[in-house]
C-alpha cells in the first residue's frame, strides 16, 4: 500500500487546511533528513497524533522505528520515552512507584517513564499481560493511579507501541479487546530498492566523532536536527482542524457499510466493534488533512481500512483451515464493495 | 519242625498262585485291550503278522464304521510282513480289519487271516438314536440375510444421493449466477434514479461503490490492491475526472451547485445492461 506525496491539495483545500499544511509539511521534511522513506508511517504516526488514537507498529526489527519516532517527536518539541518490553518487566516500571523519602520520613511519588508525550513501547508482545494490561489501561483512561493519588498523563499522549511477527515464543499476544484500544496497527514493510540504496550511502556517510581519548561511530541519533520544526500549539492547530473535517452522510454510509460487513462475512468469526467505525471516521479525517483536503473521501476508508480493521477482525476456523488471511479476507470484501448489494439496503 | 514245613509250604503255593493269577489275569486284559475298544477311542494292535506283500489302508468312505491306520511295517520271514495297527471305531460291533486293508501293488488280498477287534458302546442298550441333521438350502429371499442386503443398498443409496445433492453441478452455479442481478443490471436503474433525483442518501453510496467497482472491473484491477486502485482510479484520463466529479458532489461541504450529477452519470446512462455486461465479461 502506498500514498501519495502531494500532501496539500491547493484546489479543494480551504484556507484553515493550508494554514496546518505548512506545518505538516515541515514535520515530514524533517523526518525525512533522517528517515529514508516510510512516507505511509510518518503519515500513520500524524494520523495518530492529530487524533490521540493510539499505534501499534508490527515490523522486523531494524526498520527505523525508534528513529522515527524519535524525530518525530523532536520535530514537534515533544517530550519521548522508550520503554524496552520484556518478561520480567513491572507495571511499577511504566508507570512510577511510591518511595520512602528518607529524610523527611515519607512516601514521595515517583513517576515512571509512562509520563511522557510520546511512549514508544518497544516489543509490547515480550511483557506480562498484567504489564500490557497496566499500559493499556492508562492508554484508555489518560490517568495514572500511583498508591493513593491519581495523576493525569501529558497531553499529548501518545503510545506507538512495537510487535515483532517472528519469534513468537515466550511472548503473550495480546487479546482483541486490548489490541481494540489501539486506533491503528500498520504492518512496515521493508525499504525499496531506491529507498534502501539511499539508506545505505547515508549510513556510510556518517563517519565518527571524537570523545574523551577515543572516539564513537556516529548513528542517524547523533546526525538528528535536534530544531524542533513546529509547536505543541501547531499540533493543537491540527488537532482542531482535523474536527473540523467534513464528513458526508455518504462517507458514513460506506463506514457502516463495512463495519456490517465485518460482521455478516461469513469467513470472519469477530467483526468490529462501534469503536472501528469511529476510528476509521477519526484516521479518514486526520488523513484528509494532510492530504490538504478539508473533507474526506472515500480513498481514505480504502487506504486507512488494513490498519484499522485488520487487527479487529478474527477469522473463523473454516477461514483457517483452507489457508485464507485477514488481509486476503479484507481486500476481497473491500473489493465487493458495490459488487455486491449493499448490506444496509438489504437491511431495509 | 511239621508245621513250620507245611505252613511254608502253603505260603509258597499261596505265592505261587497269587503270581499265575496276577499273570493270567494281565495277559487276558491286554489280549482284550488290542481287540476291544469303546467307540470313539482309539487302540492298538502290535506285532500283527500277516502274509503276502505289502498292505495299506483303504481310503476312508463315508460310512466306515472304522478308522484305521497302519503305524509301522516290518519284514517278517520270507513273503510275510508284521504290522503295527491303530484304530477306532465309530459305530459298535465287530469289525475285521482286514476288510480295510488292500495291497500296495493292486493285487488281490488272497488268503488273509481276520483280525478281529470288538467295538463297543458304553451308551444305554434302550438309547435314542439321534436324527441325522436334515439338509435344507438356505432360502434366496428374506430372512436375515434378505434383510441385510436390503439395509446396505438402501445406505449405499442414500450416501449417494447425499453426495450428488451437495455437489453444484456447472449448469446450477450457472443458473444461480443468472439469477443473481449483475453489477450493470443495478447500475442502469441507480443511475436512472440519481439523475432524476430519488436515490436517497445510502444509495447515493452505493451507487459511489457501485461506480469504483465498475472502473475496478473495466479496468482489469480486481486482482490489485484496494488502496493503489483507489489511487490509479482517479488518474486515469476517463474514470478520474467522472469518480472525481462524484466525489465532490457527494462528499465535498456545500457543493451541490457546482457539480451537475446528470452529467456525471451521462456516460454511463447511455451504456445498455447487456452491453456492459459483455464488456465487463470480455475484459474479465
Amino acid at each position: 500500500m502506498s500514498t501519495n506525496t502531494t500532501y496539500a491539495n491547493q484546489e479543494t483545500a480551504s484556507p484553515e487546511v493550508l494554514k496546518n499544511t505548512q506545518f505538516i509539511q515541515d514535520v515530514r521534511d524533517q523526518v525525512a533528513t533522517v528517515v529514508v522513506g516510510q512516507d505511509e508511517v510518518v503519515e500513520r504516526l500524524l494520523i495518530s497524533l492529530f487524533t490521540g488514537g493510539h499505534l501499534l507498529l508490527q515490523g522486523v526489527p531494524g526498520l527505523a522505528k525508534t528513529l522515527l519516532v524519535s524525530v518525530l517527536s523532536k520535530s514537534i518539541d515533544l517530550d519521548f520515552s522508550r520503554i524496552q518490553f520484556t518478561i520480567d518487566l513491572l507495571p511499577s516500571d511504566i508507570l512510577g512507584s511510591q518511595i520512602l523519602d528518607q529524610k523527611k520520613n515519607e512516601f514521595i511519588t515517583r513517576t515512571g517513564p509512562i509520563f511522557t508525550n510520546l511512549l514508544l513501547a518497544d516489543e509490547i508482545n515480550r511483557a506480562a499481560p498484567k504489564v500490557q494490561g497496566a499500559l493499556l489501561e492508562a492508554m484508555q483512561e489518560r490517568k495514572v493511579t500511583i498508591g493513593n493519588e491519581t495523576l493525569s498523563l501529558p497531553a499529548p499522549f501518545l503510545v506507538i507501541a512495537t510487535q515483532n511477527p517472528i519469534e513468537q515464543a515466550g511472548t503473550f499476544e495480546l487479546p482483541e479487546a486490548q489490541l481494540d484500544r489501539f486506533m491503528l496497527c500498520h504492518r512496515l514493510e521493508y525499504p525499496l530498492s531506491g529507498e534502501e540504496r539511499e539508506i545505505l550511502k547515508r549510513n556510510m556517510a556518517l563517519g565518527i566523532r571524537k570523545e574523551d581519548r577515543g572516539a564513537v561511530v556516529n548513528t542517524e541519533f547523533d546526525v538528528m536536527d535536534h530544531r524542533p520544526v513546529g509547536t505543541p500549539e501547531d499540533l493543537v492547530n491540527c488537532m482542531q482542524a482535523v474536527n473540523e473535517i467534513h464528513v458526508s452522510d455518504t462517507f458514513l454510509e460506506h463506514v457502516i457499510e463495512i463495519v456490517k460487513r465485518t460482521r455478516n462475512h461469513p469467513n470472519i468469526e469477530l467483526g468490529c466493534s462501534p469503536r472501528a467505525g469511529i476510528a476509521l471516521i477519526k484516521a479518514s479525517r486526520a488523513r484528509a488533512l494532510i492530504n490538504g483536503r478539508n473533507y474526506v473521501i472515500p480513498e481514505d476508508l480504502f487506504v486507512l481500512a488494513e490498519d484499522v480493521i485488520l487487527h479487529r477482525i478474527r477469522l473463523n476456523y473454516e477461514a483457517l483451515a483452507d489457508g485464507l488471511t485477514g488481509k486476503g479476507v479484507l481486500q476481497d470484501m473491500l473489493r465487493d464493495l458495490g459488487a455486491t448489494p449493499s448490506v444496509i439496503s438489504q437491511e431495509s | 519242625m511239621f508245621r513250620k514245613s507245611v505252613a511254608s509250604t502253603l505260603r509258597m503255593i499261596n505265592a505261587i498262585t497269587l503270581f499265575l493269577f496276577i499273570t493270567f489275569s494281565t495277559a487276558t486284559s491286554f489280549a482284550e485291550d488290542q481287540s476291544t475298544a469303546t467307540v470313539g477311542m482309539s487302540a492298538r494292535i502290535e506285532q500283527v503278522v500277516l502274509p503276502g506283500s505289502e498292505l495299506k489302508v483303504k481310503g476312508i468312505k463315508e460310512n466306515d464304521p472304522i478308522v484305521l491306520r497302519i503305524i509301522s511295517t516290518h519284514p517278517h520271514g520270507p513273503d510275510m510282513l508284521r504290522y503295527d495297527l491303530e484304530y477306532y471305531g465309530l459305530k459298535p460291533g465287530e469289525f475285521n480289519l482286514v476288510d480295510f486293508l488292500e495291497r500296495v501293488d493292486r493285487t488281490s488280498m488272497g488268503e488273509v487271516p481276520d483280525v478281529t477287534v470288538q467295538i463297543q458302546s458304553i451308551l444305554a442298550a434302550d438309547r435314542v438314536e439321534p436324527n441325522s441333521p436334515a439338509v435344507s438350502t438356505i432360502p434366496g429371499v428374506g430372512g436375515y440375510q434378505f434383510w441385510q442386503k436390503v439395509v446396505v443398498a438402501f445406505w449405499v443409496i442414500g450416501m449417494v444421493v447425499i453426495l450428488f445433492a451437495r455437489l453444484k453441478r456447472p449448469g446450477d452455479h450457472q443458473q444461480e449466477s443468472l439469477q443473481a442481478p449483475s453489477l450493470a443490471d443495478r447500475l442502469q436503474p441507480m443511475v436512472e434514479k440519481a439523475i432524476s433525483g430519488q436515490l436517497s442518501k445510502s444509495q447515493m453510496a452505493e451507487l459511489e461503490m457501485m461506480l469504483v467497482a465498475f472502473w475496478r472491473k473495466r479496468l482489469c484491477l480486481e486482482q490489485t490492491d484496494v488502496a493503489k486502485v483507489a489511487q490509479e482510479l482517479k488518474q486515469h484520463e476517463e474514470a478520474g475526472p467522472l469518480l472525481q466529479q462524484l466525489e465532490i458532489l457527494l462528499h465535498r461541504p456545500a457543493s451541490n451547485d457546482e457539480v451537475d450529477i446528470a452529467q456525471i452519470l451521462k456516460p454511463y446512462q447511455n451504456l445498455p445492461a447487456e452491453a456492459m455486461e459483455k464488456e465487463l465479461a470480455s475484459l474479465a
